[in-house]
């Protein structure tokens, strides 16, 4: 379709710099040299990648030219399934779906939240205290986020441990968790099956938890059918789940490669806040999200064509000089810090304040107890250039 | 200084609620109410914030 497509030795297809831990050299030197990069895709008709901050920006800001609705991932397929998420909607509906559930997470609904996800932290780190050495993923990062949005959408906790074991099946693209070329459809249909009992259940006796704030919600005066209720659940937990323990594990390791930034936070507790938007900035979970041009745009001298895919390297942005004065360094401090972890637009994260309470609580914890985790090799990661994940990571549990 | 919230761009996202909780509140459904009179000098760094924050760019600084 597009004419001119300047090409370059640098392949973002090609996982290898991503697995092995080294992806910011490349992204930076695309940022410097190639703002507007196209890439090639092996089965399929390619990508432009976007890598400087005030580029990036310009896009989310921009969502009726640059759309979610033909999808949101780096490949042409949406992970989402048939029916459009909150996610890969766009205006107006877009909007409309997004209010049913914004106010239940807001900060002041979160704080309601606190002694749950107070109580899945103390279990946690009661069940590592007494070892030397534990497998932080399985241990720690996994179990907390889905404990929490289980409950927070409305799964008892006692089923939390089955809808771990679902999204890891589901969302994962890692043949490791693939024991089938089936599986993941299998997956998702029991996870589907779960949850429309659960559905019946709160339709007929609505508690304080999202999935009876849905079941009750209306748009233009008509309930959501039952595929706009299953695209929401999925949404949440395929959202909340995988990026907040990322960003613990991440964290884990920021904290290794700079070590005085955890003694400061040891010495003062109260930089845990800014702290929490720097690991944000500085791990990015997601790295990257995708857009679909909608119409022919002039960018930079190029044309970027209707239905041209362009894809957002929030993690580039998180580290352009422009905006961040020593991107490569981890400070706790830093202010002001207008990262894009969460994203930024009309799409930037629904649950930012959800999952900065569960971090925030975790490390708070971390530090009461006079935990300190050091790892011991480096981390297995995820074979994705879309999310920053981790699959392992053997740490020491050090307690003063 | 006096802050200016343009109503048809707020959706109600609440992440101006995260940087100053004694300026912004969202009400239950889910619409954004702001602190009425002026606005304290103390509250000035957060509210910035905030409207840096904003990822619909609703909130204004003015004066
Ligand atoms: C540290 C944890 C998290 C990170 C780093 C993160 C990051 C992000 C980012 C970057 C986006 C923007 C996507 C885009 O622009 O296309 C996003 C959207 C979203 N996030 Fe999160 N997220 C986190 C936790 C959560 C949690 C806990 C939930 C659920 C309660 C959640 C629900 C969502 C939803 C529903 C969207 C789509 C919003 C829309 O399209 O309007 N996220 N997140
Ligand atoms: S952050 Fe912006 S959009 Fe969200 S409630 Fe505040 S003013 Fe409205």
């Amino acid at each position: 379709m597009t004419i001119t497509k300047p090409d370059s030795d640098i392949d973002l297809m090609d996982l290898a710099p991503f697995i092995d831990g080294t992806e910011n050299d490349l992204l930076a030197r695309l940022r410097a040299a190639e703002p507007l990069h196209w890439n090639t895709e092996p089965e399929g008709p390619g990508f432009w990648s976007l890598t400087r901050y005030s580029d990036i920006i310009e896009v989310v800001n921009d969502p009726l030219t640059f759309i979610n609705g033909e999808g949101t991932q780096i490949l042409s397929r949406k992970v989402e399934g048939g029916t459009s998420t909150v996610h890969n909607t766009d205006p107006p509906r877009h909007g409309k779906l997004r209010k049913l559930v914004t106010p239940h997470l807001r900060a002041v609904k979160i704080s309601e939240w606190h002694d749950v996800i107070a109580e899945a932290v103390d279990d946690i780190l009661d069940s590592v205290a007494e070892q030397n050495e534990i497998e932080l993923v399985s241990t720690v990062s996994a179990l907390l986020p889905i404990r929490v949005l289980g409950q927070v959408l409305g799964v008892p906790l006692e089923d939390c441990g089955l809808l771990l074991d679902w999204t890891n099946r589901v969302v994962s693209d890692d043949p490791e968790f693939m024991k089938g070329p089936d599986e993941k459809e299998r997956a998702r249909e029991e996870l589907f099956g779960y949850f429309r009992e659960l559905t019946a259940k709160r339709r007929a006796e609505p508690r304080n938890d999202i999935i009876s704030k849905l079941v009750a919600a209306e748009i233009d005066g008509e309930p959501l059918s039952w595929e706009d209720l299953a695209a929401y659940y999925f949404v949440l937990v395929g959202a909340g789940n995988e990026t907040t323990r990322n960003l613990i594990t991440g964290a884990v390791l920021a904290f290794d490669q700079f070590p005085d930034q955890w003694d400061a936070l040891v010495a003062d507790h109260s930089l845990l806040r800014p702290a929490i938007e720097e690991l944000l900035r500085f791990v990015t979970p997601i790295r990257a999200m995708r857009r679909t041009a909608a119409r022919d745009v002039e960018w930079q001298g190029t044309t970027i064509r209707e239905g041209d895919k362009v894809v957002l390297w929030f993690q580039a942005a998180n580290r352009d000089p422009e905006i961040f004065e020593d991107p490569d360094a981890l400070r706790i401090g830093r202010s002001p810090n207008d990262h894009l972890g969460f994203g930024w637009g009309i799409h930037a994260c629904m649950g930012s304040h959800l999952a900065r309470a569960e971090v925030t609580t975790f490390f708070q914890k971390v530090l009461e107890r006079g935990i300190r985790f050091r790892p011991l090799e480096e981390p297995d990661r995820l074979h994705t250039n879309q999310f920053h994940a981790f699959k392992r990571l053997r740490v020491a549990v050090e307690t003063s | 200084m006096k802050l200016v919230v343009d109503w048809d761009l707020c959706e109600g996202h609440g992440q101006c609620e995260f940087a100053a909780p004694d300026v912004f509140s969202i009400n239950d459904n889910g619409d954004l109410e702001v602190l009425e009179g002026p606005l304290p000098g103390s509250e000035l760094a957060s509210v910035e914030q905030a409207v840096r924050r904003c990822p619909v760019r609703a909130l204004k600084l003015e004066g």
